[in-house]
């Protein structure tokens, strides 16, 4: 999927630093390192890990949300990490995100309409029954009636919610979106709803997407391309196949086995991962994953294990696999 | 994960029948729990799996005779071994004794103020009666059965002070002091990380079989049912629609709402078609109609699903299904 | 894709529509609807419109007479109904001068001295608020280290500095009210903004391009309203109060003119000999602030989404 096409968002070496107070001691949380991934046009990019990997960071500062401590961030191949506040603005036409919690990702206190039209309001000189006429437009494109403008958030469920943040990250026709957690906080068969809302809109919009989730099983369904991360690393990158067929770190692997899949045909007997996650504010040394890691071996510990590319497309960063 | 646990001759240990319980709104009573019927055998693992609203966690505690007010229970029984647990004097002996629960956020139920050691100890002198070194004798013991290294140093700890995973095996260690002979587990793993779910999933696993201790599984999740229980029960909208054993229930589910489940899930471990998932919403518990509750979603419904809802009928051997397009043999 | 029939699928959205008013009614016909099913809205509104009125008019009203006509003959006359007649409905004070011509023009006084110190307060602080909670950083120092300054400065001795430089009057009084109350606006402004900045429909405004005003005026200020109303009728309270410690004091409104605190104050000496003096002013001061709880307690409910269309449709006739 990448290679000779240019990347529509692309981001070299970001690393996300920042100091919390712990106590009366600042502590540095490590949230993201040197993370370097490429999303072409029309791609979703699923990036996986557990709580603290950094994904949600990630995406973040791929969207300017949050300023990087190190490291740069492509749209369409213009260096975009140093923009101006006013050249951002107008970035944001390009660049949505979607949230996982539906709940608060609208105002309670106005309208379903007044949030959709704000990014209309913002950038375009769409007033009056022309706002009016677009909002009812993108509430039909995600599956909603236009009268559910004149109601509050209040009025509806967490799925309808979501199609609701889901058109109002869409009113400008952005190319890239972010999606973190996009269905974490919903039912299974609402679940099922909004991420086939998603893939088709992909389709009939034309987007690319930045899936962020934790669950291994969603982001197989809608991914071209997955990344696995740990601790604020990239572990693994490779095509949906090569993650998920021939999955080489040993975190990926584990991270996979570890998944209940609903299939009571294919119980496994298996060791689960042992120990907990470290804190993103003491990691280990070296490979992050070494406190846990099976195959850890002497080098794990002092130096950390660049990203290689061990096929067409698949990079790895372990010493040992 | 083996499928059976255990074998033998299963002794029916809890039977719930016909349990009801209600809410008052302002729009009437509204039935969290609607005349369920359920049976746990010894050495098994039950499954009950639904969504947000089904009555999941409502029944888990109404099982124990725990409501939350307004609520009540309306109707049915409990029975614990033949005893009426609905009776509070039977309620006290078996509740945190012989029924022991599991909760979702260990952070309420373990309390805040105190030392892991000094809630163990604290439960082991009231409930189990032990005294002097053996509390700490069996504390350590406890603390190692669920996996936490350096028991002794964890003794001091507070629940803050301990990673979610840890916390829900120190949970778990509460509820295993009083060596129970049945566990309520209501969504234990949820808001846990997926190694660390899988960690707490194999420790309660292993510990059911080692112990010979009944499950109760109250979950969303049918990947953990899938790989966890022996037996499956589906509720929807406070009430049981079907009702089988693990492997016939994801091989051929038979009420609709059971098959939209399961279209619903993505799976990790294969590339699947597409999800279909269930058109509509879950209902306003106030708007129920009067017939079979998932009716507004059901593309199979008809004309007699509106009046009155569906009974919970077997169709098979150990199969049971609440669907007017699914007759039965007999009534539950 | 099933899902498309979303709303439209029976029963799925039944309650959402019927709890929905049909388009164009703006927010004022809400309003008015919702009043109409709050019985402590109706007293609310009902109390505050009658002493405002009284406040306006009442001073041409034929049967108020000259709040400053003394008339020492009839000095501590009783109210009716203790021994005193109809020429003085509510009694006299000691120098004979008619208490129910002084309370409504001390209502005057009082609600204009509360009125606007509250609001001057609550826009100034509510705005500083705003902006130290929602800009951090060193404009978050400035504002909350002069507001915790206010807050330790008495505001008695601000007045009494004040007077001593531009002699007393009631527009001084306005002021000094409201620089000694405005933090407490800023400090529970800007604890609430700085939970709602975390809101993920914060953070969609600012990502969508929207302007930190607009973030400030869409998003956070609708979400502090309640809170705010419900210290504005605290602060009113106090405000009416504290002008007439200032009247007592001699820094506020200056005789012959009269207002409900400076009567208690003066009718506090005759207690004994006239204890409708100190009793039908405190009555006022406390039925004002009643109807202003009323009052804030129906608009609160009325500023909960959820809970105003509830009201509106679901309860029959109140």
């Amino acid at each position: 999927m990448n290679g000779q096409v240019t990347p529509l968002v692309e981001s070299r070496d970001l690393s996300v630093h920042y100091t919390r107070w712990v106590g009366s001691r600042r502590r540095t949380v490590y949230a993201l390192d040197d993370f370097t991934i490429a999303v072409a046009p029309g791609e979703t990019v699923g990036l996986v890990g557990e709580s603290g990997c950094g994904k949600s960071t990630a995406g973040r500062a791929l969207l300017g949300a949050v300023k990087p401590t190190k490291g740069q961030v492509f749209f369409e191949g213009e260096d975009v990490t140093d923009l101006n506040r006013r050249r951002w603005r107008a970035m944001r036409k390009q660049v949505q995100m979607i949230f996982q919690d539906p709940y608060s990702a609208l105002n309670p206190k106005i309208k379903i309409r007044d949030s959709i039209a704000e990014p209309f309001l913002v950038h375009t000189r769409k007033r009056g029954a022309e706002l009016d006429a677009a909002v009812g437009e993108m509430l039909e494109m995600v599956g909603m009636t236009a009268s559910a403008a004149d109601k509050y958030p209040h009025a509806f469920s967490g799925g309808q919610r979501q199609r609701i943040v889901i058109a109002r990250a869409l009113a400008l026709h952005p190319g890239f979106v972010v999606a973190d957690e996009a269905t974490a906080a919903l039912d299974v068969s609402i679940q099922a709803q909004i991420v086939n809302l998603l893939v088709e809109l992909k389709d009939t919009v034309g987007l690319s997407y930045l899936f962020i989730s934790h669950n291994l099983a969603v982001v197989r369904h809608v991914s071209d391309r997955v990344a696995i991360m740990y601790l604020g690393h990239l572990m693994e990158i490779g095509s949906h196949h090569d993650i998920y067929e021939n999955p080489t770190h040993p975190y990926s692997q584990a991270l996979l086995s570890a998944v209940p899949v609903p299939d009571p045909a294919t119980r496994r007997s298996h060791e689960p991962l042992k120990g907990d996650l470290p804190s993103p504010m003491d990691p280990p040394k070296g490979c992050r994953f070494n406190t846990r890691c099976p195959l850890a071996v002497d080098q794990c510990f002092h130096e950390r294990p660049p990203l290689t590319e061990r096929s067409s497309g698949h990079l790895v960063a372990c010493w040992v696999s | 994960m083996s499928t059976t646990n255990g074998n033998g001759r299963q002794e029916r240990l809890l039977e719930v029948k016909d349990l009801t319980v209600g809410f008052p709104t302002r729009d009437g009573t509204v039935l969290g729990v609607d005349h369920l019927t359920l049976n746990v055998g010894s050495h098994e693992r039950l499954g009950v799996v639904g969504e947000s609203g089904s009555g999941k966690s409502v029944m888990g505690l109404a099982i124990l005779g725990m409501v939350l007010p307004p609520g009540r229970i309306m109707g049915g029984s409990v029975r614990w071994r033949g005893e009426d647990v609905l009776d509070p004097g039977v309620a006290n002996r078996v509740r945190g004794r012989e029924i022991a629960m599991i909760f979702q956020d260990p952070m309420v139920s373990l309390n805040p103020l105190k030392t892991v050691g000094s809630q163990l100890r604290e439960l082991l002198q009231r409930r189990v009666g032990l005294k002097g070194s053996a509390i700490r004798q069996r504390s350590l013991e406890l603390l190692d059965m669920v996996g936490i290294a350096n028991a002794g140093e964890r003794l001091r700890a507070y629940a803050y002070e301990l990673s979610g995973g840890m916390r829900q095996r120190v949970m778990i260690a509460t509820a295993l002091a009083c060596e129970p002979t049945l566990v309520i587990a209501d969504e234990p793993t949820t808001g846990l990380d997926v190694t660390i779910q899988d960690q707490i999933l194999t420790l309660l696993h292993d510990l059911s079989t080692e112990l010979g201790m009944s499950v109760l599984m109250i979950t969303h999740d049918l990947g953990v049912v899938a790989q966890f229980c022996d037996r499956v029960q589906v509720m929807y909208a406070g009430r049981i629609v079907e009702r089988a054993p693990i492997n016939e229930m994801f091989a051929d589910p038979q009420h609709p709402y059971s098959l939209g489940l399961l279209h619903s899930v993505p799976r990790a471990d294969r590339d699947d078609g597409e999800l279909t998932g269930i058109p509509g919403e879950p209902l306003d518990r106030a708007q129920f109609p009067p017939g079979c509750a998932f009716e507004p979603r059901c593309d199979e419904a008809r004309d007699g699903c509106r009046d009155t809802p569906p009974p919970l009928l077997k169709i098979a051997e150990r199969r049971w299904v609440a669907c007017y397009n699914r007759p039965g043999e007999g009534s539950a | 894709m099933t899902a498309v029939d979303d709303t439209t699928t029976p029963g799925a959205d039944t309650g959402a529509v019927d709890a929905v008013p049909p388009e164009g009614v703006t927010v004022l016909a809400d309003l008015r609807s919702h009043l109409r099913k709050s019985k402590a809205g109706i007293s609310g509104i009902f109390i505050c419109s009658l002493f405002a009125l009284v406040a306006i008019v009442g001073p041409w009203l034929p049967f108020i007479k000259d709040p400053a006509k003394q008339s020492l003959p009839d000095k501590l006359t009783p109210p009716v109904g203790w021994g005193g007649t109809w020429t003085h409905p509510l009694g006299t004070d000691q120098l004979g001068r008619d208490i129910l011509a002084r309370l409504v023009d001390g209502a005057r006084i009082s609600l204009l001295v509360g009125l606007a110190a509250v609001v001057i307060a609550a826009i100034l602080g509510t705005a500083l608020g705003l902006i130290a909670g929602y800009v951090g950083g060193r404009i978050d120092t400035l504002i909350i280290s002069a507001a915790d300054v206010q807050m330790a400065f008495p505001g008695v001795l601000a007045g009494l500095i004040l007077v001593a430089a531009f002699g007393p009057s009631v527009w001084l009084v306005i002021v000094v009210i409201a620089i000694s109350s405005w933090m407490v606006f800023t400090r529970v402004g800007r604890s609430l903004v700085l939970t709602l900045k975390t809101s993920l429909f914060v953070e969609a405004s600012e990502l969508s391009g929207a302007p930190s005003t607009r973030v400030m005026w869409r998003h956070l200020l609708p979400n502090l309203v309640s809170s705010l109303i419900t210290l504005c009728v605290l602060e009113l309270a106090a405000a009416i109060l504290s002008e007439s410690a200032f009247a007592f004091l001699g820094f506020g409104v200056q005789p012959p003119r009269s207002s409900w605190g400076l009567m208690i104050q003066q009718g506090r000496n005759y207690i004994t000999d006239g204890w409708w003096i100190v009793t039908f002013a405190g009555l006022a001061i406390s039925i004002v602030v009643l109807g202003v709880n009323l009052l804030s307690l129906w608009l609160q409910s009325f500023n909960d989404v959820a809970e105003r269309e509830q009201i509106i449709l679901e309860r029959p006739g109140g």
